[in-house]
């Protein structure tokens, strides 16, 4: 490799602390903090049929009771609001009340050194502790994910909190879809459309219900279900808080994909008036693995709340069994879906249901349920559908989002109906049949499809491309030679998918800095857990500054700050532009901050790096585009003039008390925003809406004046409803199984994955994506379950938790395919051309699938049986060839 | 529950730790996160299954260097070791090859996992070099990181990476010199003339008659006797662990939340502190010159001590009569003491359980070591120099005071339907009750009629491999104690792996671990050397076992774990 190794990589595997779990305040001294710890421990409710009435801390032995305690009582309203989400879950559960869901805690116990708490945390966490519980209540029988999928099937649900409807029909002009009328939704009854009832909704979920009656057309049912798992990011949850009274600022460290939103989070649950806590100061580190479990995490409220009221720092880290009893999870599944196609192998219409098994909490349910019914018709042209999901909020702990987003649920169901249609009932190559029925984008004026909320396919996804290119595939072209006969059985599948990136409404910020000795610093919002996002912004920047980059990710403040000068302004309440600040995911990184990114960097090159440039060279008038040009490796470098290098622009800019900092904001929905700047009397026009300019991070931030409007993007159709995605990856795997019905094993033994991810910013970065997608792919399809008793205390670590170890997937035959990009890059000509697409989650969507179309194909395509229906799969629950051993 | 405090004395990073003592039952990865300061070995189960917190160690001076989980291993079990972390790992500002290659090839995402491969890495590319090929040096590399679990990659770049560094070693042949054998964890005794005759003193002192004049001899015979009953007493626990109904009763078993050390809560908790106990007694046997011993008591027992048969039964009423019994001190259940009424009601509910078999208050396990500790101190007088005597004495002080107070505790509890974890309810014990909360196991042999094969069926298959497993962790313990504990750690992983998810496995079936006893003993050999081969053969037995009957075993059987341990054993040819 040319460049040298970044720092944050060579600190990971020589043991200095980068991760939250390995700071102690100690480490902290010279940001001011003491260095005494104390650690937290959360004490929490193992029933949901029963009052919990108070702790006894006799029960406990005399050396092990904590030195302090903070229960629901501690936390007196006003200042404090007793609640960790938006809704009615309480941080605490006071004495006297049930809980709302297992394993919610009912105090913080505080220890004020390690060896006690280590054997307090031991002894509490293997008994039933100090709680004690009044007598059970009669609870009714809970039904199980069958029962509420057969239920939903006919819109009937309980315990409901969060539904998703798409209704579309584009066999008739101006057809219905929320793109043309709007959002949707069912009030138990009907379908309500702007608080009115939707009677042409109403219809199009009846005429598409009512029995098939053309015998031509083929309705294939497809129920499948999947299993709830857990991020299992390998460094449980931790961070360490410390409340300053001499200042009143309270200090925390933690690992948080959501630092942006923690914060707000944390000043409802502290209480804006609260006299003890001035100020929250949030820092964020890297994370050992994310995954969506960070996103909202439960976490940062119970180290906020030690901290309040720990005398001194404290440290609060979960061990694995409470990561598994109190971490976020991904929501389990029940999906129905009802597929039918005509004589001519064409997908005529679609229904189905959807149910995701949330926790208690909202968290981020609405998001993952959206996502999963805008996914249920896949990366295929339907043209009529119905597709309708629920989260049904359930006692357990909080269910959030993780890796796919409620995508990989839905793939599951809907890539082994297709392949079991186009093989049983259509006598069609799987691949075929997908590629005959795939959506295409617009490649000019009134050509395209529309996804299943109407929205016209305006930007690049390769559907057709990543099917094209696994039929063509060795492994696929070969799946039925003869194979050695060794009693295993060898199948080969595919599944393939369109997956969303970004949020559809993305707000994004990014900064900036010069540093006098010529290099750059860059201010991201978003932070590394693993997906690159170091290393792609380090090589952005240094692709366009040509000069070495440090990366501060998981800034927060100057950002709000920056917002609320911009917010001030009332243009971009005025054209509907966000200014929010959003988490991070793996997804998010390659196309959205790289993008807000290169802005930056470019608005410092062209409105103070080339006007500089000009003084030192002694050229008042040289053109930009002629500077701009001989702008290489950090340096201006013009025939016959010695170079000029970002050291000695910035000693001039310096020299004039210009800005070295630059910070901007941009906005995509579906497309980006866009505004006009106008800086020393010359317009630029830039694809972000807003831009500012200091003397260093800590200055005083100038914005440059406007020069007519912002441009907003255009974020509606003609419903009036926001645009719910646009921007789309394609990604697909080819997997060889080997199905042992001697030793009961499935073993993945070849896998491509096919990628619409644009132009690699760093190959390697793409690579791991891929081969982490993968493994996480099949951890989930082959080894991943959830013990039952998982909430109601410490009870399931990594022993009986099974994912694939080093020596299970080490073996696998893998290859990358990535699908070419077109010159119009991924927004085809819709805005500026950037060649990124996000794919940190589209490398596992299809992985599950993929490995159940494989066993299928293993077993011979016998009958329906042979596609297994639920995960994970096990031998045990396949129809297995007669004459087994 | 007492904690001793052990005394320091271990290497990290070359810098010796020594001349204070450290709470004994403190991971070594918190005394190097919360004492040293060195966060670079990563939490991340803590409970050596994920790997995270590997570390390489050399537990006596000409070791082999080994892989250890710091977050399994407690500080009273790291004495004299020489730890290699992650902050060692470079020289200066000269990363080791590994590093280099993990930079090099992007090997890890997230990073959290990188140090533990790491140090799997350099402990496999240390024995790379008696490898003679390619496929030489992935196999052991394979074995070496097989186990290690990351969330973010497909593990293919660490495998690459370090075999590439491997690969290189093996043309390298190490410079040190070949490791030295083993010495003896304890001096060994000078040689010994005739036995002196015990003198009146010395028998007052003792208060009961010794079989033997030779208190070395006497304290083999009262040890061995403890070992078999620390033995038996493991594995009836266990085995009523795995009888309890789960998940409703899990804190009762305790299973799913087991730990090591620490006051015991449940049965598994009592189960591994009887594997301690069993280690005290066996260190001791090794120390006074004598094998360790795992074998187990047949039936019945010397009813002096112990006044039960040995039987493999799930929890019920009665059985935790004997086990409140044998556990008790004499005062607690002795009927002629005065007692609290609660006591008093309590212990005639007790012998009316116990029945007509149980005469009131006979000699007991607590009283078995109180003579163990009398015959040590006069050891002491006759030979001063020979053992380190307060250890000793305070080992046995420890593990007489976890029986009789804490197991008692415990079962006394259970016994009376007090315990937390059977709060709410309601006629417990009694087996139509809908709380009872146990499962009837069925119980039989895992040993098929001789001739014949293991049935290929789930649970004849499943018996036999839980046997096989037993059977590799009596002989890996019986190793271990000859070898300084070297392999405490591997008959613990095949323990809490294995074997716990077969029992698991079998208990849903409504059947138990059969706890076979292996009719050759667990040290066949004629000396050491094959003793070790048989041991390997054991742990051989097992991987091919588990591939033969691959089809019953359940999802979270690790099928690791055997490969590991055969690499460890290889590791001493």
């Amino acid at each position: 490799m040319a460049d040298t190794p970044p720092d944050a990589r060579r600190q990971k595997i020589t043991g200095a602390k980068v991760f939250a779990s390995d700071y102690r305040p100690r480490d902290l001294a010279d940001e001011g903090w003491p260095a005494d710890c104390a650690h937290a421990l959360l004490l929490r409710s193992s029933h949901v049929d029963r009052p919990y009435l108070r702790l006894d801390l006799d029960l406990l032995p005399a050396d092990l009771r904590p030195d302090k305690l903070v229960r629901a009582q501690d936390l007196t309203s006003p200042p404090y609001r007793n609640q960790i989400s938006a809704e009615s879950v309480q941080a605490l559960l006071p004495e006297g009340e049930v809980a709302d869901y297992l394993g919610q805690p009912v105090a913080i116990a505080l220890y004020g050194d390690f060896v006690r708490f280590r054997r307090a945390a031991q002894e509490l966490r293997e008994d039933a502790g100090p709680l004690v519980y009044g007598p059970p209540q009669a609870t009714g029988p809970t039904p199980t994910t069958a029962q509420e999928l057969e239920e939903w099937t006919h819109l009937r649900a309980t315990g409901a909190r969060r539904q998703a409807h798409f209704l579309l029909d584009t066999t008739v002009p101006q057809g219905y879809s929320h793109w043309s009328r709007g959002r949707v939704t069912f009030d138990g009854t009907s379908f309500v459309r702007d608080n009115q009832p939707d009677p042409e909704a109403d219809e199009l979920f009846r005429a598409l219900a009512a029995e098939p009656t053309d015998p031509t057309e083929t309705q294939l049912v497809t129920t499948t279900f999947t299993q709830q798992t857990d991020p299992a990011f390998l460094e449980p949850e931790s961070g360490l808080g410390w409340l300053d009274r001499t200042t009143g600022a309270l200090h925390l460290l933690l690992g948080t994909q959501s630092p942006h939103g923690d914060v707000p989070d944390l000043r409802r649950l502290l209480g804006a008036g609260n006299p003890a806590v001035s100020s929250i100061r949030l820092t964020t580190t890297d994370s050992g693995g994310g995954f969506g479990g960070r996103d909202k995490s439960p976490f940062a409220f119970y180290l906020a709340l030690a901290a309040v009221f720990s005398p001194g720092p404290v440290r609060l880290a979960y061990d694995r069994r409470e990561q598994f009893q109190g971490g976020l999870k991904r929501h389990g599944s029940a999906v129905r879906s009802l597929v039918r196609t005509g004589p001519d192998g064409r997908l005529r219409s679609m229904r189905s249901f959807i149910v995701l098994r949330g926790g208690v909490e909202a968290n981020l349910n609405g998001a993952v349920l959206g996502l999963a019914a805008l996914h249920a018709t896949g990366p295929y042209r339907v043209p009529r559908a119905s597709v309708h999901g629920i989260v049904l909020e359930r006692a357990i702990p909080a269910v959030g989002s993780m890796r796919g987003f409620g995508i990989p649920q839905v793939a599951f169901n809907l890539e082994t109906a297709l392949d079991r249609l186009a093989v049983l009932r259509l006598g069609m190559d799987p691949i075929a049949f997908r590629l005959a029925n795939v959506l295409r984008p617009h490649t000019g004026p009134g050509d395209g499809d529309v996804d299943l909320a109407g929205t016209p396919l305006r930007f690049h996804v390769a559907n057709a491309e990543i099917c094209a290119a696994a039929l063509a595939h060795p492994l696929w072209r070969t799946r039925n030679d003869p194979r050695r006969a060794d009693g295993t059985l060898y199948g080969v599948g595919f599944a393939c998918c369109m997956e969303a990136f970004g949020t559809s409404q993305d707000s994004v910020y990014s900064a900036v800095h010069l540093t006098d000795d010529g290099r750059v610093e860059v201010w991201g919002q978003n932070v590394d857990m693993g997906q690159g996002a170091r290393r792609s912004l380090e090589q952005a920047a240094r692709e366009l500054l040509g000069a070495p980059v440090d990366v501060r990710l998981g800034v927060v403040g100057p950002f709000e700050k920056f917002e609320k000068q911009v917010d001030d302004l009332g243009e971009h309440r005025l054209a509907g532009i966000k200014l929010s600040h959003g988490a991070s995911s793996a997804s998010k990184t390659a196309f959205f901050h790289v993008h807000v990114l290169r802005e930056t960097c470019r608005a410092l090159l062209r409105l103070r790096l080339v006007p500089a440039a000009r003084t030192l060279l002694g050229l008042p008038t040289l053109a930009e585009d002629v500077l701009l040009a001989a702008w290489r490796d950090g340096a201006f470098r013009l025939p016959d003039h010695a170079p000029v290098s970002l050291a000695a622009l910035v000693a001039e800019l310096r020299r004039t008390g210009a800005a070295t900092y630059a910070v901007a904001h941009g906005y995509f929905c579906n497309g980006w925003s866009s505004a006009t700047f106008r800086v020393d009397g010359v317009a630029h026009a830039m694809d972000i809406d807003a831009l500012g300019f200091a003397t260093s991070p800590e200055g005083q931030v100038l914005l440059p004046e406007y020069q007519g409007p912002l441009r907003p993007p255009p974020g509606e159709g003609p419903g009036k409803a926001t645009v719910p995605r646009s921007l789309y990856a394609a990604a697909g795997h080819l997997v060889g199984v080997e199905v042992s019905p001697r030793q009961g094993t499935i073993r993945v033994v070849d896998a491509v994955t096919f990628l619409d991810a644009g132009d690699p910013l760093l190959p390697s970065v793409i690579e791991g994506q891929v081969e982490g997608g993968l493994a996480m792919g099949i951890s989930h399809t082959l080894f991943e379950e959830l013990p039952e008793e998982a909430g109601a205390g410490p009870f399931v670590n990594f022993d009986r938790y099974r994912m694939p170890r080093y020596a299970d997937v080490t073996a696998i035959r893998r290859e990358t395919v990535l699908v070419p990009l077109p010159p119009g890059g991924v927004l085809a000509g819709g805005g500026p051309v950037l060649r990124h697409k996000g794919i940190g989650e589209a490398t596992m969507t299809t992985v599950s699938p993929a490995i159940a179309n494989a066993v299928a194909h293993a077993l011979g395509h016998t009958d329906d049986r042979c596609w297994p229906a639920a995960t994970p799969i096990r031998v045990a629950d396949l129809p297995l060839p007669a004459g087994r051993p | 529950m007492q904690e001793p405090q052990t005394a320091l004395d271990l290497t990290v990073n070359g810098t010796r730790h020594t001349g204070r003592d450290v709470p004994g039952d403190m991971s070594l990865v918190h005394f190097l996160h919360e004492d040293l300061g060195l966060t670079g070995t990563k939490i991340g189960c803590s409970i050596g299954e994920c790997r995270a917190c590997t570390v390489a160690v050399r537990p006596h001076p000409g070791a082999a260097l080994v892989t250890r989980q710091s977050c399994m291993t407690s500080m009273r079990h790291v004495r004299g070791w020489d730890v290699v972390t992650v902050e060692g790992l470079a020289t200066g500002d000269t990363l080791h090859p590994v590093q280099e290659a993990f930079l090099e090839r992007d090997a890890f995402q997230c990073g959290y996992c990188a140090p533990g491969f790491a140090m799997a890495g350099r402990v496999a590319v240390e024995h790379a070099a008696g490898e003679r090929d390619e496929r030489g040096v992935e196999a052991l590399v394979d074995a070496v990181l097989g186990p290690h679990v990351c969330r973010c990659t497909g593990y293919n770049r660490y495998r690459e990476a370090i075999i590439a560094v491997a690969s290189a070693a093996t043309d390298e042949r190490p410079a040190e010199p070949a490791p030295e054998p083993s010495p003896m964890p304890e001096t060994r005794p000078p040689a010994r003339t005739v036995t002196a005759r015990l003198s009146a003193e010395e028998s007052d002192a003792l208060g009961y008659t010794p079989l033997f004049d030779d208190p070395t001899l006497e304290l083999v015979r009262l040890l061995r006797d403890g070992a078999e009953i620390e033995h038996s007493l493991l594995v009836q626990y266990l085995y009523a662990a795995f009888s309890v109904e789960v998940p409703r009763y899990t804190r009762l078993a305790g299973w799913p939340s087991h730990r090591y050390g620490g006051r015991p809560l449940h049965l598994m908790g009592v189960a591994i502190e009887e594997m301690t106990h069993l280690d005290i007694v066996n260190g001791l046997l090794v120390a006074l010159g004598s094998a360790p011993h795992l074998g187990r008591q047949q039936f019945p027992y010397e009813k002096d001590i112990y006044p039960f048969d040995f039987v493999l039964e799930p929890l019920s009423l009665k059985s935790l009569a004997k086990y409140v019994y044998v556990e008790a001190s004499p005062e607690a259940v002795d009927p002629d003491r005065p007692h609290t009424p609660e006591d008093r009601a309590f212990i005639e509910r007790l012998y009316e359980v116990l029945g007509a078999g149980a005469q009131p208050r006979p000699n007991q396990v607590g009283s078995l070591y109180r003579k163990v500790g009398r015959v040590l101190a006069l050891l002491e007088k006759r030979e001063p120099d020979r053992l380190d005597y307060p250890t000793w004495q305070a080992r046995l002080d420890v593990l007489r005071e976890e029986g009789e107070s804490e197991h008692f505790a415990l079962f006394r509890a259970l016994f009376e339907g007090t315990h937390p974890a059977l709060l709410g309810a309601h006629r417990v014990w009694d087996p139509e009750s809908p709380d009872h909360p146990v499962i009837r196991l069925h119980h039989a042999t895992g040993l098929p009629p001789s001739g014949e094969p293991v049935r290929d069926e789930t649970v004849p298959a499943l018996r036999h491999l839980a046997n096989l497993h037993y059977w590799a962790v009596c002989m890996l313990l019986d190793q271990s104690y000859r070898r300084g504990g070297q392999f405490h750690s591997a008959a613990r992983r095949h323990m809490t792996g294995p074997l716990r998810s077969l029992g698991t496995a079998l208990a849903h079936l409504g059947e138990g671990v059969p706890f076979d006893a292996f009719v050759a003993g667990y040290a066949p050999g004629r000396d050491e050397r094959e003793n070790l081969l048989l041991s390997r053969s054991m742990v051989s037995q097992t991987a091919i076992a588990q591939e033969r009957y691959a089809r019953h075993l359940p999802p979270d059987y690790a099928h690791t774990c055997a490969w590991e341990t055969l690499w460890e054993l290889s590791l001493l040819e």
